[in-house]
């Protein structure tokens, strides 16, 4: 009747510090990469701080979870971003967050916290309660590192550019037209959303919580936590339940790919490509409507399980509804790929070459366009998918025109996959409730958004609440590859290039979009409100 | 006239020559800058008066040792035009010199005012010897003014004066050959009854003979492949001796070449041909490469092998329209030709003047570390505002008016000429480009750190700015007076100008081409002042740089090295060509140049050049002098 | 008529309808990307608002250059308008020719840099630089079709040249101006002088209210003056029906510029360049036919 597709998905060991790096080094060597980590207060525990290191590991199906722990009185270990470049933003976050030290770390600033946050207060630490409220100063926006002779241009993007649609801000070192250089500061608007999971939300509120860490892949976080709960605790979810989850996951990444194209368009200027491809995107959002009741931000995942059921009538027109996207979608994509002027803009622009890509671990379609064959759907199979049939488009060209034809790819895949999913539906329940939380339980959900992998990692705490949650959003991890891939261009290309790894756009005009991970708000997003008023 | 010339000339005499020797003296540094002033302002007044002539000893004998114990000196409407053109330069710079030249070395202060002299000798001599040898007293003098002692500026002076020198001696073969075989007396009278029907029976001797007189004449008149030797040595130049040498000097080639191509050779197509495909390789190249520099000076000083290529192209397409038939087009290009002379004499010395004061005030030619010097220098800045718009062509500014003839005679010929016209089109966007990016990076944009700037220059170094911007604009608003002293200039030489004056416009006939700048000036005034007032602001606020707060305004700037670097950048191959071209008039010069090498080695100090050029003049002399078989 | 007031008259309607043609224009482009579009007056109602509001001058900026250069900006099209016949074939002619009108639109672009340049907003600085990049590619482009036009009317005055001679020069330099206006006109892909999504509007990004106003203004203005100087290449006729045919074909060349303007990307500015640099081979085949008279 019901089974985990969860088993064996994560493995946690406990190493000591003389030993990490050396383990990470031969991981590495193996194909695997660096997803995330996390730094825990365990001391009403055990008095000491733990720092979780999950590494992906694609060729073998698992994650490797490396667990280092440091006394309360030296809370430190040793830093594993010399031997892999990937760790150094989580190491810095959980060095902001919790107040770990992370010894041999080239660049232990600050990440997350802004710069007149007080040195010493470390907020998700135990006893700093979730309500305090912390004198602060205007603080300085900006990126410390000076990189400027008086030949070279210093040229702000951000926090307000109407490129980013967030507050992030790239600074641009501009010589002769050229980019010889980038810096990013980001986090801006930190929302404190893991503070605000784990002091006063239940079990089942943070599906809600983390949908609305974006505003464009809100499901697949949902369905991320939930995964990471059921793991935790051995619920055994219905198979009907998981390839409803499935059919939303797909339904929001061709939403999302279609939205990407039309931004990618408008970014390069094209600004008919970018209507009509919004054009296609409706049907998609109302196939989303029909079966949820929300064209975004869907609600519908819950521990366990989903929310709603698909009758048979509902399943007949999405298929007609999911014809009709398709076929726009290919008419339109059809004829942006027919343009050659607008092909060269992305071709050969903004190379991020496999090696570098391997390092920082970049995720998603990024990395499958540098030629890293990964994919957590086929690799670590979750929801339907170990049922159903797709191929993860990889190319290597390492340039913009490689992530769009990934992502066009995809989108196709995508609509098969719903379809196969529309088809094959089981019958059964769609949710067991049946179950109860294991206390201090480790638990690792991880789905394919539509911008990669999306990792939560949590600590069950009892009493229907968890101890600690950590999500981590696929732009947190390609972030980083962005200046690299700016270095050497046109500075007309800057946006495309910025765009290209899919930053967190979002459609809703109502929630905040928060970047997982850090919970910063990306945006707020007026700007479509028209597009959906049009549509009246 | 208001003097008697032999007595205008004694008295000018006097006044370089005592200016020169004040300048050797320490104490009193601003009077050989006055005396010079009061001496240009007197070769103005003679250059408008327009004639006059003297005479001092007679000729024994007929050999070209002779011809020398004579000397007849003139004004005529060619001469007078450029005297004008050299009174006007000369008085602006030497007003600029009233309070700069207690900077300058005893030589520069002395050699100075004996600049002026030579140049104004080479304008009046009336014999073509005694021209070249005021014309090797001018190169002389002049590479004082360049090796002032700053770093660089003795190899820039070497550079600048081996390179003319040895065109000079060319220029000297053939004049020689034409007195000696062929005139038999240096007066130009006697050149030009003889020369021109001789030459047109015997062609090769015309060929080598022009080729010798242009060599001369085009090195000095910076054409491409010969120009390397200008951004060194305006650059090691002070300002006002660079505006003297890029507005007055620079013009005297062009004196010549009127002078030698209208009256003393036939008309010829291939000739004029050759002078206009000159001028526009010159045009093209100069601009194109002043398109990348980011120091102020060689900025200005490739501009001025730029429009010196204007200038020879309309003079080379007038010539060659001409011989063709082409008789209102021709004469229209020489027109346009005069008129550039003198409106580039203005605006460049204007924008030398400029860069001079910026430099004095911040010690900086950097384009890329200048910046927002409007806030402190604002006369300057306007000054500089008009110059720029001026040589960039803005309608109703004097460079426009003459870029226009320029156009309007050689586009509508249906002769190759035509794609030199539309090539000096394009080139005239490429100057405003490049003066936008002067203008911008030196007294707009942010500096790249804090330029330690006490203020406005004095205001005798403003005021002559401001002389020359007032020109500027008079000169193309009103271009009747000009024109009339083109037309006056152009009779001289045999060809008749034609009428373009119908008030207020300016119109060619048969439907060439028309224009009013006077018109034009008045609607944009009256129409600017109305929107000036319209738009009246009501509050200033920060700039929007997407909500950074600018931590370091001093780096949001646009550096003068990233102007246009797309452009050029697609524009490869002429920067890949212009280089290869420049390569090959240094090789040509090395390869030719034995004298020049020898000039090199015997002065490789300021002494032994001296006594080089001398003593090369000399033999000359004497081993020609013994007269015609 | 008098030439003063059939001017006039040339005048107001360039002011008038120049704003109703983008308005137009913005509607075709709405139609082909299936949205309904503003209003067609829409463009005048954008004006009116920003010539009611007024300035603000951004701190850092070098104020009397900036208030300068919209005013030049606008005076220079305008005065642009005077000497080219537009609604009526009579205007001040005497007043200027090509040349005149094309060294006219260029300080009208050359201001626009410098305004751009004095608000000393890095944005601008880039935009600026490379609306002057492409006037320089332009002008390149353009001198070779004003060289063969000119030869092949045998002068550069208007009376010479509207209508041109009916020549295979004159068609290939017709064709090709087209192209140009296009270009001139600053439309996708050869907006990348005011790229919103990259320099944000580049040069005009600290114009606000009335002088932004005279910026927009002086755009629409010069759109429409291209045009008119391509169809004045090209109608051979006076009187009321050339007025109507005037008319007509700015409506019909207006919509047809706005569709090509809907399928294209934005260029890079290097790709503009070398795109208009290629097209100069095209000038120089006008001006070859018109040499040999052709």
């Amino acid at each position: 009747m019901g089974r985990s597709t969860l088993e064996g998905r994560f493995r946690v060991i406990d190493v000591s510090p003389d030993e990490v790096a050396e383990v990470v080094r031969e991981l590495f060597e193996d194909g695997c990469y660096y997803a995330t980590g996390m730094g825990v207060d365990e001391r009403p525990l055990n008095g000491r701080f733990a720092v979780y290191h999950a590494i992906n590991c694609p060729k073998r199906g698992v994650y490797v979870i490396l667990r280092l722990t440091a006394p309360e009185n030296r809370p430190s270990v040793p830093s594993i971003t010399p031997v892999l470049r990937g760790a150094e933003w989580a190491e810095r976050e959980a060095h902001d967050m919790v107040g770990v030290t992370f010894e041999n770390h080239p660049n232990l600033e600050r990440l997350i916290l802004p710069e007149d946050w007080p040195d010493g207060v470390y907020p998700l630490r135990k006893d700093f309660p979730y309500n305090r409220k912390m004198a602060g100063t205007e603080g300085t926006a900006g990126v410390r590192g000076e990189r400027h002779d008086e030949a070279t241009m210093s040229v702000p993007l951000g926090p307000y550019h109407p490129l980013l649609h967030e507050p992030e801000y790239f600074e641009l070192y501009v010589r002769e037209d050229r980019i010889v250089g980038a810096d990013y500061r980001g986090f801006h608007v930190h929302r404190g959303m893991e503070k605000l999971a784990e002091s006063r939300m239940t079990l089942n509120q943070i599906p809600f919580l983390a949908e609305r860490i974006c505003g464009i892949c809100g499901c697949t976080h949902s369905a991320a936590y939930c995964q990471a709960v059921e793991e935790a605790a051995g619920v055994e979810v219905p198979e009907r339940a998981l390839y409803i989850r499935s059919l939303m996951l797909e339904v929001e990444r061709i939403h999302s790919h279609l939205l990407w194209f039309g931004v990618a368009c408008h970014l390069l200027g094209f600004d008919s490509g970018f209507m009509h491809f919004w054009r296609a995107r409706e049907y998609v959002m109302d196939i989303a409507e029909l079966i949820t009741g929300n064209r975004k931000t869907y609600g519908i995942n819950l521990v366990g399980g989903v929310r709603r059921d698909l009758s048979g009538e509902k399943i007949q027109k999405t298929l007609k509804l999911l014809e009709l996207a398709e076929g726009e979608s290919r008419e339109v994509i059809d004829n942006v790929v027919g343009m050659k002027e607008l092909i060269a803009r992305m071709e050969g622009v903004g190379v991020l070459r496999r090696k570098d890509a391997r390092e920082i671990g970049v995720v998603g379609p990024v990395a499958r366009a540098s030629g890293i064959d990964t994919d957590v759907r086929r690799d670590h199979p979750y929801a339907a998918y170990g049922d159903l049939d797709f191929k993860v488009p990889v190319y290597r060209g390492c340039d913009v025109l490689s992530r769009f034809l990934v992502r066009v790819d995809e989108t196709f895949e995508s609509f098969s996959l719903v379809r196969q999913i529309l088809e094959n539906l089981p019958d059964g329940e769609i949710i067991n409730e049946e179950y109860s939380l294991p206390y201090m339980e480790f638990g690792l959900g991880s789905t394919e958004a539509p911008r990669g992998e999306d990792v939560h990692m949590v600590l069950t705490g009892g009493e229907n609440q968890v101890y600690r949650w950590h999500p981590r959003a696929p732009t947190y991890n390609n972030l980083p590859a962005v200046p690299l891939m700016l270095e050497g261009e046109d500075v007309a290309d800057a946006p495309i290039i910025i765009a290209s790894i899919d930053p967190c756009f979002s459609c809703t005009d109502h929630v905040s979009i928060v970047d997982a991970g850090s919970g910063r708000v990306l945006w707020r997003g007026p700007l479509l409100e028209g597009v959906e008023r049009l549509r009246r | 006239m208001w003097l008697s010339f032999s007595l205008f000339i004694l008295i000018l005499f006097s006044l370089l020559g005592l200016a020169a020797l004040l300048g050797l003296s320490r104490r009193t540094s601003w009077l050989p800058a006055l005396l010079s002033a009061v001496a240009s302002l007197m070769i103005l007044i003679a250059g408008v008066e327009g004639s006059g002539s003297w005479r001092a000893g007679a000729p024994v004998g007929t050999s070209i040792l002779a011809s020398l114990s004579s000397i007849s000196l003139g004004v005529d409407g060619l001469s007078a035009f450029f005297l004008i053109i050299l009174g006007l330069i000369g008085l602006c710079s030497s007003i600029y010199s009233l309070s700069s030249f207690k900077h300058g070395a005893t030589t520069y202060r002395a050699a100075y005012p004996l600049f002026i002299l030579s140049m104004f000798l080479v304008l009046i001599v009336r014999s073509l010897l005694w021209f070249v040898i005021f014309w090797e007293l001018m190169t002389l003098f002049s590479q004082f003014l360049i090796a002032n002692g700053r770093e660089g500026s003795r190899g820039a002076a070497l550079r600048y004066f081996c390179t003319t020198k040895g065109a000079a001696d060319f220029m000297l073969l053939s004049v020689v050959v034409i007195i000696w075989k062929l005139s038999g007396s240096p007066a130009y009278s006697a050149i030009s009854s003889v020369l021109p029907a001789y030459m047109s029976s015997h062609r090769l001797t015309f060929v080598l003979i022009s080729a010798g007189m242009l060599t001369g004449l085009g090195i000095k008149a910076t054409l491409v492949p010969f120009h390397f030797w200008v951004p060194d040595a305006y650059t090691s130049a002070p300002g006002e001796a660079a505006a003297l040498m890029s507005g007055a000097m620079e013009k005297l080639p062009v004196y010549m070449m009127f002078r030698y191509l209208l009256t003393f050779s036939p008309l010829s197509a291939p000739l004029g041909l050759a002078v206009a495909v000159a001028g526009t390789l010159t045009l093209f190249f100069g601009t194109m490469f002043a398109l990348r520099q980011t120091d102020s000076k060689r900025l200005l000083a490739y501009h001025s092998v730029g429009q010196m290529g204007y200038i020879v192209m309309a003079l080379g397409a007038g010539l060659y329209l001409l011989s063709r038939g082409y008789t209102l087009l021709g004469s229209l290009a020489l027109m346009a030709s005069l008129f550039h002379s003198l409106n580039h004499a203005t605006f460049k010395s204007l924008l030398f003047l400029t860069a001079s004061s910026v430099y004095r005030r911040t010690g900086l030619r950097n384009l890329n570390r200048l910046g927002g010097l409007w806030k402190v220098m604002p006369l300057t800045a306007v000054s500089a505002l008009i110059g720029s718009l001026a040589i960039a062509g803005v309608p109703p500014l004097n460079g426009f008016v003459s870029k226009w003839m320029i156009y309007v005679s050689t586009m509508p010929s249906s002769t190759v000429v035509s794609l030199f016209g539309a090539l000096a089109l394009f080139i005239s966007s490429v100057t405003a480009a490049s003066f936008v990016k002067y203008f911008t990076t030196v007294f707009v944009r942010p500096p790249a750190g804090e330029l330690n700037v006490s203020g406005e220059v004095p205001p005798w170094m403003t005021v002559p700015q401001w002389i020359l911007a007032a020109l500027c604009v008079f000169l193309g608003v009103y271009p009747y007076l000009p024109l009339r002293a083109i037309s006056r200039a152009l009779g001289v030489v045999g060809v008749k100008a034609p009428a373009l004056s119908s008030f207020p416009g300016v119109v060619v006939p048969r439907g060439l081409g028309n224009v009013a700048p006077l018109t034009f000036f008045v609607f944009m005034v009256v129409l600017t002042s109305i929107l000036l007032l319209l738009v009246r602001p009501v509050m200033r606020l920060p700039g929007w740089t997407t909500g950074t707060r600018v931590l370091r305004e001093t780096a949001m700037r646009l550096p003068a090295g990233s102007y246009y670097a797309s452009f050029e950048e697609d524009f490869g191959e002429v920067y890949g060509f212009g280089a290869a071209i420049r390569r090959l008039g240094l090789w040509i010069v090395r390869c030719v140049g034995g004298v020049a090498r020898a000039a090199e080695r015997c002065s490789a100090d300021m002494n032994g050049m001296l006594i080089g050029a001398f003593v090369g003049l000399l033999i000359f002399v004497v081993v020609l002098g013994r007269g015609v078989p | 008529m008098m030439p003063e007031l059939s001017t006039l008259v040339n005048v107001v309607f360039v002011v008038l309808f120049a704003p109703l043609l983008d308005g137009i224009e913005r509607k075709v482009k709405a139609r082909l990307q299936t949205r309904q579009g503003p209003p067609v007056l829409q463009s005048w109602y954008d004006l009116i608002k920003l010539l009611k509001r007024p300035s603000v001058e951004p701190s850092g900026s070098f104020g009397w250059l900036f208030r300068l250069a919209p005013a030049v900006a606008l005076s220079s099209v305008l005065l642009a308008s005077t000497f080219v016949p537009s609604l009526l074939a009579r205007s001040m002619g005497f007043w200027g020719d090509l040349i005149a009108f094309v060294y006219l639109l260029a300080l009208a672009s050359l201001f626009l840099a410098l305004g751009g340049f004095a608000s000393c907003n890095p944005y601008a600085q880039i935009g600026s630089h490379r609306e002057i990049s492409l006037l320089m590619a332009e002008e390149f482009s353009l001198a070779f079709i004003v060289a063969g036009l000119a030869v092949s009317a045998g002068g550069l005055a208007f009376s010479a040249m509207f209508p041109l001679p009916l020549k295979a020069s004159s068609v290939v330099g017709v064709l090709a101006f087209a192209v140009m206006v296009y270009v001139s006109g600053a439309r996708v892909p050869f907006d990348v002088a005011e790229a919103e999504p990259e320099i944000v509007e580049g040069p005009l990004i600290e114009f606000s209210g009335r002088s932004l106003g005279l910026m927009k203004l002086t755009a629409y203005v010069r759109r429409l003056l291209l045009f008119t100087v391509l169809l004045n290449f090209v109608i051979p006729f006076g009187g009321v029906l050339r007025s109507s045919v005037y008319v007509a074909a700015l409506l019909v060349l207006s919509a047809v510029y706005a569709a090509f303007e809907a399928y294209f990307g934005r260029f890079r500015t290097a790709d503009a360049v070398r795109f208009l640099k290629r097209f100069a081979a095209a000038g120089f085949v006008c001006w070859l036919l018109a040499v040999l008279g052709w």
